[in-house]
C-alpha cells in the first residue's frame, strides 16, 4: 500500500568555506555527510538535531534547491535531478521556520497564495482554491487583502501552511514550523496542521530541535548530528530507549515541570 | 522594604498604552520569573528597570531599587547603576554584542567604567569570567570576534558581561530562545549557578513555562500589558487562578505527559 | 515633509514653462528693476529668463540621467546578482572600475570626440552615476535572494523572470526610489559643474553652470547674478534629496507601521 516516494543514498553535501591560508585547498564543511533515508507515503519523520547538524540541508537537498556533492536522491524511482521540475514540485512543499522571512512583505496573503497556483499550473479554479486553503487553516477569506506585517506571528505561519498546500501536496517538508512562535500560538498551529495531515494523507518530513513536537507529530524520528544520522526508528522506541549518546543527551535536556 | 519595587509601572507609545499599571517586588536573593508572550510587554519592563526605554516611551510609576527611585535619575547617574549593580541580558546574543570589538575587550568594558579597571586587569578578570559562565579555552575566547562564536557562546559572553561587577540584580530576557536545547540547559544551569553564589536577584523573563520554571521560585504572569496573575511556583502550578495562567499550566503539563510517556521506559 | 519637499521640486517645475522673454535685449547687467526681477547679466539678458530658461536644461538634463542610469544601472545590478558566480564576479569588478573614474573623465572624452553639449553631459554623467546605481543594486538584490521567500517562490516552480517580477522588485522599489533622486540631485551638479567647465551646455543655451562661470568674472562688479544660479542650483538638489527621502517613507508599508 505505502509508496516509496524518496530515497536518499550515500547523500553528501559540502559546503567551501572561505580561504583560511593562502595555500591549500577550501577547508570544506560537510552539512550532510553519507546520509540514507527512505519516505513512504503516510509516513511521518521526524528530524531532530542541534543547528548546523545538518537538518535545514537536508531539507533543501530533498526539494531540490540544492544539489548534493555526491549520492543520489531518488523521488518515485526517478532521480531527482533528471525529474521534471513541474511535476515534483507540486507534489512537495515546504513550510519555513520563520513566517516573518517566510512571506514577501511586498505582497498581500491572495497573492502569497495563488503563487504556487499560478507556478505549478494548477488546474481547478484558482480563486476557489485558495478560499478552500484558506479554510482548512482556519483564516478567515478576509485575511486575503492583507499584508504579512499586518498579522500576527501565528497567522503569518497559518499562510505558510496555506501556501504549502495550495497545490495540493502529496509531501509537506517543515522546518522548525513552531520555533519562532510563543508555547500558546504553536498549539493553536500543531493542532490543525495535525489534523489537516491525517485527512489529506499527507506524508510529513518535520525537521525540529523541540523533541516535544515531534512526539506530537511523528511516528518515526531520525537525529541527526553533524550531517549524520545517529539513531533512526519510531518515536517511541527511539524516545524511551535511547541508544546513542547525543539522543540521550537531548532527551534529559529538555526542561522537566517541577514536582510539586 | 524588598530590594526591587516596581509600583504602578505604565508605559505607553503614542498614548499607546503597552504596560498597565504593572507593579511586582523582588527581595535580595529572590528569583522571579516573568512570563508572558511577545507582544505583552515583558522585555519593557525590563528595559524600564534599567531605564534603557527608547524615546518614544511615556513611562510613569516607580522602580524603586533598595530604596533608590531609578526613574528619577538622569542617564548619567543610571549609568553608574548599569553593568554595576544591575545589569541585563539580552535576547538576541548577535545583535547584543558590538561586532567589531573583539569579546574579552567587552566583557572588561564594565569593569573599567565602573571599578576602574586597567586594561590589563580587565583582561585578566574577563578569562576568569569566561570560565564562570563555563566557557572552553578562555585565553583564545576572549581574543574572539562575536562572529566567530556560536550561539551558546555569544549567549555566555552576554552573561559575562552582565556578571562582570557581581551586580546585585540580574535580569536576562529569553536568553535561550535562540539555542539548541543541549547548549540551553548548560547555560540555564550556569546562570543558577552564578546567581546562587553571588547571591544576587534574578528577574527571568521568558514566554515558556517549563524554563521558567526552573528557573524562578515566584512567577509573574504578563499578558497584553498587565500583570494577571503573580504567585509562587507551587500556587501557580496547584492552584492557577486567571484564565491564561490556567491555559499556560494546562498546556504545560499536557506536553510534559505526552513526552513522558514516550521516555517513560528510559534507562538512563 | 514630502508635501515639503515636493513643493520645492514642483517649484522648479514652475519655473520651467517657456518664458519666450528669453531672447536677448541688451541691457547690460542692469540692476534687479520691475521689468528685470532679478537684474541682467554682462550681455543684458534678463537673468530671471535665463534662470527659468536654464532650469528646463536642468531639469531634462536630470530627467534624462535619472532614466539612463536608472535602467542601466538596474538592469546591470539585477543582471548580476541573478547570474552565475563567475559572471558575477566580473561584473562587480567592472562595476569598480568604472566607479573609480570620475564623470568628468568621461566628459572629456566625449567633448574631445564630438564636441561639448548638453547631450554628451548626459551621457557621460549617466555612466558614471549607472556604475554607483549598479552596485548597490546588486547588493540589494543579493539580499533579497537570499531571503526564504524567494526560497519559496523556486520550491513551487517560479522562473526567474516572475521572481524579478514578483519579488525583487517590488522589495528594492524603495532603494530605487531614493538612488533616482540622489541620481537626479548629483546630475544636476554635475551639469552645472561641465557646463561651468565649459564641457557641457554651450552659449547661446542658457544654463546655471554656464550663467556661474560667466557671472564668475564680473564678480566684483556684480556678485549678485552669481547668487541666483547657485542657489537655484542648491534649492533643486536639496528638493530633490528631500523628496526622495519623503518618497521612501511614503512608499514603505512596513515602514509605515513601525512607528506605532
Amino acid at each position: 500500500m505505502s509508496d516509496l516516494l524518496f530515497e536518499a543514498k550515500s547523500l553528501c553535501r559540502d559546503f567551501k568555506l572561505n580561504r583560511t591560508a593562502i595555500s591549500g585547498a577550501r577547508p570544506v564543511r560537510r552539512a550532510v555527510a553519507d546520509l540514507n533515508l527512505k519516505i513512504k507515503t503516510g509516513d511521518r519523520l521526524g528530524v531532530v538535531g542541534e543547528s548546523g547538524s545538518g537538518k535545514t540541508t537536508l531539507a533543501k537537498l530533498l526539494l531540490n534547491l540544492d544539489k548534493p556533492t555526491s549520492g543520489s536522491i531518488n523521488f518515485k524511482g526517478q532521480q531527482l535531478s533528471n525529474s521534471d521540475m513541474s511535476i515534483f514540485r507540486r507534489e512537495v512543499q515546504i513550510i519555513f521556520q520563520d513566517p516573518r522571512s517566510s512571506l514577501d512583505p511586498r505582497r498581500t496573503v491572495e497573492q502569497i497564495i495563488l503563487e504556487p497556483l499560478e507556478c505549478l499550473n494548477f488546474q481547478q479554479d484558482h480563486q476557489s482554491q485558495t478560499n478552500k486553503v484558506l479554510q482548512q487553516v482556519e483564516l478567515e477569506a478576509s485575511i486575503r487583502s492583507r499584508y504579512p506585517h499586518e498579522l500576527s506571528g501565528g497567522q503569518r505561519q497559518r499562510v505558510a501552511i496555506a501556501r504549502a498546500l495550495a497545490a495540493q501536496p502529496s509531501v509537506l517538508i517543515a522546518d522548525e514550523p513552531v520555533s519562532a512562535l510563543d508555547v500558546l500560538v504553536r498549539e493553536e498551529i500543531l493542532q490543525p496542521l495535525s489534523e489537516l495531515i491525517e485527512s489529506l494523507n499527507l506524508a510529513l518530513v518535520l525537521i525540529s530541535h523541540d523533541l516535544s513536537v515531534i512526539t506530537r507529530l511523528c511516528k518515526t524520528v531520525v537525529v541527526m548530528q553533524q550531517g549524520r544520522i545517529v539513531e533512526a526508528g519510531n518515536t517511541q522506541g527511539v524516545f524511551a530507549n535511547p541508544q546513542h549518546q547525543f539522543t540521550k543527551d537531548l532527551i534529559s535536556a529538555v526542561p522537566r515541570l517541577p514536582t510539586l | 522594604m524588598k530590594f526591587l519595587e516596581v509600583e504602578n509601572l505604565t508605559i505607553s507609545f503614542n498614548n499607546k498604552v503597552v504596560v498597565n499599571n504593572v507593579s511586582f517586588s523582588v527581595s535580595a536573593g529572590e528569583r522571579l520569573g516573568v512570563i508572558g508572550e511577545s507582544g505583552s510587554g515583558k522585555t519593557l519592563i525590563a528595559l524600564a528597570i534599567i531605564g534603557l526605554l527608547p524615546e518614544a516611551a511615556t513611562v510613569t510609576g516607580s522602580v524603586q531599587l533598595a530604596g533608590e527611585d531609578l526613574m528619577a535619575l538622569n542617564d548619567q547617574q543610571m549609568s553608574a547603576y548599569r553593568g554595576n549593580q544591575l545589569a541585563m541580558v539580552f535576547q538576541e546574543p548577535l545583535t547584543a554584542l558590538n561586532p567589531i570589538m573583539r569579546v574579552g575587550k567587552q566583557i572588561a568594558q564594565p569593569l573599567r567604567n565602573h571599578n576602574n579597571f586597567s586594561i590589563k586587569a580587565g583582561i585578566a578578570r574577563a578569562v576568569e569570567l569566561c570560565t564562570a559562565v563555563g566557557l572552553p579555552d578562555p585565553e583564545h575566547i576572549v581574543r574572539a570576534y562575536p562572529h566567530q562564536l556560536s550561539g551558546g557562546q555569544r549567549q555566555r559572553i552576554g552573561l559575562a558581561i552582565a556578571i562582570a561587577c557581581n551586580p546585585k540584580l540580574l535580569i536576562v530576557d529569553e536568553p535561550t530562545t535562540a539555542l539548541d536545547v543541549t547548549v540551553q540547559k548548560e547555560v540555564l544551569q550556569t546562570i543558577n549557578d552564578l546567581v546562587k553564589q553571588q547571591g544576587s536577584s534574578l528577574i527571568f523573563i521568558s514566554h515558556d513555562l517549563p524554563v521558567v520554571s526552573t528557573m524562578a521560585e515566584d512567577i509573574a504572569v504578563l499578558r497584553y500589558g498587565e500583570l494577571v496573575e503573580h504567585a509562587n511556583i507551587a500556587a501557580l502550578f496547584n492552584n492557577p487562578q486567571h484564565e491564561y495562567s490556567i491555559k499556560l499550566v494546562d498546556l504545560a503539563r499536557a506536553t510534559e505527559k505526552e513526552f513522558s510517556n514516550f521516555t517513560k521506559s528510559r534507562t538512563l | 515633509m514630502v508635501a515639503f519637499s515636493s513643493t520645492m521640486a514642483l517649484l522648479s517645475v514652475f519655473w520651467t514653462p517657456y518664458d519666450p522673454l528669453e531672447i536677448n535685449p541688451d541691457i547690460s547687467l542692469a540692476k534687479p528693476s520691475w521689468s528685470h526681477l532679478l537684474g541682467t547679466d554682462v550681455l543684458g539678458r534678463d537673468v530671471l529668463s535665463n534662470l527659468l530658461a536654464g532650469s528646463r536644461t536642468t531639469l531634462i538634463t536630470a530627467f534624462l540621467v535619472v532614466i539612463i542610469t536608472m535602467s542601466l544601472g538596474v538592469m546591470t545590478g539585477v543582471g548580476a546578482a541573478l547570474s552565475p558566480r563567475w559572471f558575477n564576479r566580473t561584473a562587480i569588478y567592472s562595476i569598480d572600475i568604472v566607479l573609480a573614474l570620475p564623470a568628468v573623465l568621461f566628459a572629456i572624452v566625449l567633448a574631445a570626440i564630438h564636441g561639448p553639449s548638453t547631450f554628451t553631459a548626459v551621457i557621460a554623467i549617466s555612466i558614471a552615476t549607472s556604475a554607483a546605481v549598479a552596485q548597490v543594486t546588486r547588493r540589494e538584490v543579493a539580499v533579497v535572494l537570499n531571503s526564504d521567500f524567494v526560497l519559496a517562490a523556486k520550491a513551487c516552480n517560479s522562473n526567474k523572470l516572475k521572481i524579478v517580477q514578483q519579488h525583487i522588485l517590488p522589495n528594492i522599489r524603495a532603494s530605487l526610489f531614493i538612488q533616482a533622486s540622489g541620481a537626479a540631485a548629483i546630475a544636476i551638479l554635475a551639469e552645472s559643474t561641465l557646463s561651468y567647465l565649459g564641457l557641457g551646455t554651450t552659449p547661446p543655451a542658457p544654463s546655471w553652470g554656464r550663467m556661474l562661470a560667466s557671472s564668475q568674472q564680473y564678480l566684483l562688479i556684480d556678485p549678485v547674478v552669481a547668487l541666483w544660479p547657485g542657489l537655484a542650483i542648491i534649492i533643486t538638489v536639496l528638493g530633490f534629496n528631500l523628496l526622495g527621502d519623503g518618497l521612501r517613507e511614503a512608499l514603505d508599508p512596513t515602514l509605515r507601521k513601525s512607528r506605532s
